[in-house]
């Protein structure tokens, strides 16, 4: 079985497998970046890298269920266009790290949540509620295409 | 002598040589250009006593020559012409084969001939010249039959100290014969091999004896120096006879020949480019020494952080530990970025290497062309500049060759008749662009279509975009020249040059106005690279802009800028469109400002103007990218880390404002 990253965004979990995180971050100063959409909180300077960062529950457009007052970012390390970069999720709560068996979310007698069907086709058990997978490759895909409809909706 | 000092000697002639020559291009276009004279005087006077020092003689006698030319260039006694910066372009490659290797063919021939038309511009270098004659022209080996008379001893001939002075040169071989063997009376002979600089030297030890001396020349070089010399003359046997000479004279001339053969079979492979020297001076890399300081604040910094952890682990302190291994990991990431910069060299040594191309082979097809290099700041990797001087030679060739036309061809299109070839190079988002720009005839596409069917790349009714023809010139084998010369014309440049290119990850375009121009773009992925910029803030956001694009920058008072009419402002009697950066990034600040400040920017033929709230100062910023995925965000080159920590974006000109 595989680790994964469990965390919450508004009412519902999510899981990362772990390879793909670097690591875990508690609220960290960020700066606007300008002409990107809301769902960019900005970037930060994470040990001297550029550190841009999306809030999930904005880009799922969901709400936060409590009144947080602190949220987390989780640090993916990600290879596209032959370059290695960091992205900053900025999550609700994260709930920790552990094993999981992968399942077929009807097995799971799920359905996907709709805005974030394309990127999650499979959940994972977490005791006894589940998680939705996120594919990272089909996220950040998505994260991107957003980035260019919403630059050249601005020209 | 420390060998370590000769080479950096070497070194550092080798970079004065490529400034050397293109001070003497750049003088050859503007020769009123007084300060480019005294740049040879500086040139000739920072090499002319280390060269001596570590035994480059003939460096010293051409550098010498040059200087006296150049003087009587400067007191006004002689005329700067195409001869001149020839004949010293000439004494420049010279000067590189003598550092180069020991001997490569003719090179003395080379050297007595430069030499010769120094003379004729300056006689008055003969009488330098001919002291260092003496060294090179009179070396001689001789072959000597000294036979004293029997009465040598009553003459009071010191015999012993003239064989002694013969054994105790550098090179002679001394060798008694018995003549007849009668031993009543006193007849013996020597037969002398000696290889002299001076034939003085020899003369003065046979002074009185010089009647009882027989001298013949075996080879006008040192017969010692060949290969197995010495076993040979053994090998001639303990008794004397007549053809001794010409078996010596035989094998030598033998030697002589293989020896040429193979210098030859070397220089073949090593002067087709002068590229090579260019590669070995390019795996040493000279550092200004305040970045050698830097690195070694950084090391002090992390021997104190390393104590202090040590200190925090003994204590058990776990959240001191956790915040020095953080303080660490910012370090260490800061001196990586540091320490790659240093592989960073300005892309003007590569440009500049081509100044000399450019003028020959214009001369050579009797055309005329302005070579312009624009950006030469830009930082590149130096393993760029090694795999790019190869495909840049092919575009460079291409646009002098097929690009350019005769001047009178020009004149008769009403063009300039002398045509500009221009190189420039940028930094875009991710990206490092070199351009080559000619204003020639530009490309047929016509031709190309009519080649691309000969040799079956098209069929007959394929209909095909100007883009996708221009495409078609990477094909292999596909030329628009009509002749195919030792130029270039074999159809296998382009090919040549995409490979390359493709190679190092990049990309090539041509486009071209026929007619016009032709231009060809290579786009290169930049992983880590360093940009010069302004520092400037708007909205309480750090900005970056790259230097090369900024034509002013001007304080003005607000009230100034409310005054801006249609967002055109004039600028040196030019109306350029003006963008306010707060009101285009939708920044908020609730600062107020009495004065803003206005940057004049310009890309290309295009001018416009950014208003910032401030202006703090000029940054080398470590381009850092934002991530694949704002790809689309093409307004930003990218990011960078200011020494406080905060971030900037670097702007890309190119795509703030499009004219």
């Amino acid at each position: 079985m595989d680790s994964y990253v469990f965390f919450r965004v508004g009412k519902y979990n999510f899981a990362i497998a772990i390879k793909q995180v670097v690591e875990v971050l508690d609220i960290v100063k960020t700066q606007i970046l300008p002409k990107t959409p809301q769902f960019v909180v900005g970037v930060a300077n994470f040990r001297g890298e550029i550190l841009p960062i999306i809030d999930l529950t904005t880009m799922f457009k969901l709400n936060s269920t409590d009144e947080l007052d602190k949220r987390y970012i989780v640090v993916l390390k990600y290879f596209m266009e032959n370059t290695e970069s960091f992205l900053g999720l900025s999550v609700d709560k994260v709930l920790g790290v552990s094993e999981g068996k992968v399942e077929e979310l009807e097995r799971l007698s799920q359905m996907p949540l709709q805005q974030v069907k394309q990127y999650t086709v499979s959940g994972v058990q977490l005791g006894d509620d589940f998680a939705f997978l996120l594919d990272i490759d089909g996220l950040l895909q998505a994260i991107a295409m957003e980035i260019m409809r919403y630059v050249n909706s601005k020209k | 002598m420390n060998p370590d000092f000769k080479n950096l000697f070497i070194l550092e002639v080798k970079d004065l040589l490529q400034q050397f020559e293109s001070d003497l291009i750049d003088l050859e276009n503007s020769p009123e250009r007084q300060e480019l004279i005294d740049e040879v005087f500086r040139f000739v006077h920072s090499i002319k006593g280390a060269a001596g020092m570590y035994g480059f003689n003939e460096i010293v006698i051409i550098v010498h020559n040059l200087e006296e030319i150049f003087r009587k260039i400067k007191q006004g006694n002689l005329q700067i012409d195409k001869k001149i910066i020839d004949l010293s372009l000439h004494a420049k490659d010279l000067i590189l084969r003598y550092l180069n290797v020991e001997k490569t063919p003719n090179l003395s021939e080379d050297l007595q001939n430069l030499i010769r038309e120094f003379e004729r511009l300056n006689p008055e270098l003969k009488d330098f010249n001919k002291r260092f004659n003496k060294t090179s022209e009179n070396q001689k080996t001789y072959y000597i039959i000294f036979h004293p008379d029997a009465d040598i001893y009553q003459r009071a001939v010191n015999l012993t100290a003239i064989i002694e002075d013969l054994e105790g040169l550098k090179y002679s071989l001394v060798k008694p014969f018995e003549a007849h063997k009668n031993p009543e009376k006193f007849d013996i002979f020597w037969e002398i091999i000696a290889y002299v600089d001076d034939l003085a030297e020899l003369d003065q030890i046979f002074v009185f004896v010089q009647d009882e001396v027989q001298k013949k020349i075996l080879c006008d070089c040192n017969a010692f120096e060949l290969q197995g010399f010495k076993e040979f003359y053994q090998s001639l046997g303990e008794n004397f006879s007549a053809d001794r000479y010409e078996k010596l004279r035989n094998f030598i001339q033998d030697q002589l020949k293989q020896k040429l053969q193979k210098q030859e079979n070397q220089s073949v492979g090593q002067s087709a480019d002068s590229l090579e020297v260019k590669e070995q001076s390019l795996n040493y890399v000279r550092l200004p020494a305040y970045q050698l300081d830097n690195l070694l604040k950084y090391v002090s910094q992390l021997i104190t952080y390393n104590y202090q952890l040590q200190v925090a682990i003994d204590k058990s302190d776990t959240n001191q530990v956790k915040i020095i291994s953080q303080t660490l990991q910012t370090l260490i990431s800061e001196i990586k970025d540091y320490t790659l910069q240093l592989r960073l060299l300005p892309i003007s040594v590569l440009f500049r290497s081509y100044n000399r191309l450019v003028r020959d082979l214009a001369f050579q097809q009797n055309k005329k062309v302005r070579f312009i290099i624009e950006g030469e700041d830009t930082m590149i990797d130096k393993t760029y500049i090694e795999k790019l001087y190869t495909p840049l030679l092919h575009i460079i060739r291409n646009a002098i060759d097929h690009g350019i036309e005769t001047p009178q061809e020009r004149i008769e299109k009403n063009k300039s008749p002398v045509g500009t070839i221009k190189i420039s190079a940028y930094q875009s988002q991710a990206n490092l662009i070199i351009q080559v720009q000619d204003d020639g005839r530009g490309i047929d596409l016509e031709l190309i279509r009519k080649r691309a069917l000969e040799l079956g790349l098209l069929q007959q009714d394929e209909k095909l975009t100007d883009q996708e023809l221009l495409k078609l010139i990477f094909s292999p084998g596909l030329t628009t020249s009509a002749k195919v010369d030792e130029i270039s014309g074999r159809g296998m440049g382009m090919t040549v040059i995409r490979t390359a290119i493709g190679e190092l990850k990049g990309e090539v375009e041509v486009d071209t106005e026929p007619g016009l121009s032709t231009t060809i773009t290579i786009k290169l992925p930049v992983t880590l690279s360093i940009i010069e910029t302004l520092h400037l803030s708007a909205g309480g956001i750090n900005f970056l802009v790259p230097v090369f694009n900024i034509v002013s920058v001007e304080k003005l008072p607000v009230s100034q800028i409310q005054g801006i009419k249609d967002g055109r402002i004039d600028f040196r009697g030019e109306t350029v469109p003006v963008l306010d950066l707060n009101k285009f990034l939708e920044l908020k600040d609730g600062q107020q400002y009495d004065k803003r400040v206005l940057v004049i920017l310009s890309v290309g033929q295009c001018k416009y103007g950014v208003i910032f709230d401030n202006v703090h100062g000029q940054i080398s910023a470590v381009i850092k990218n934002l991530g694949a995925v704002f790809y689309a965000l093409d307004i930003f080159i990218g990011a960078s880390i200011l020494g406080d920590g905060r971030i900037a974006y670097i702007l890309d000109p190119f795509k703030v404002y499009k004219c």
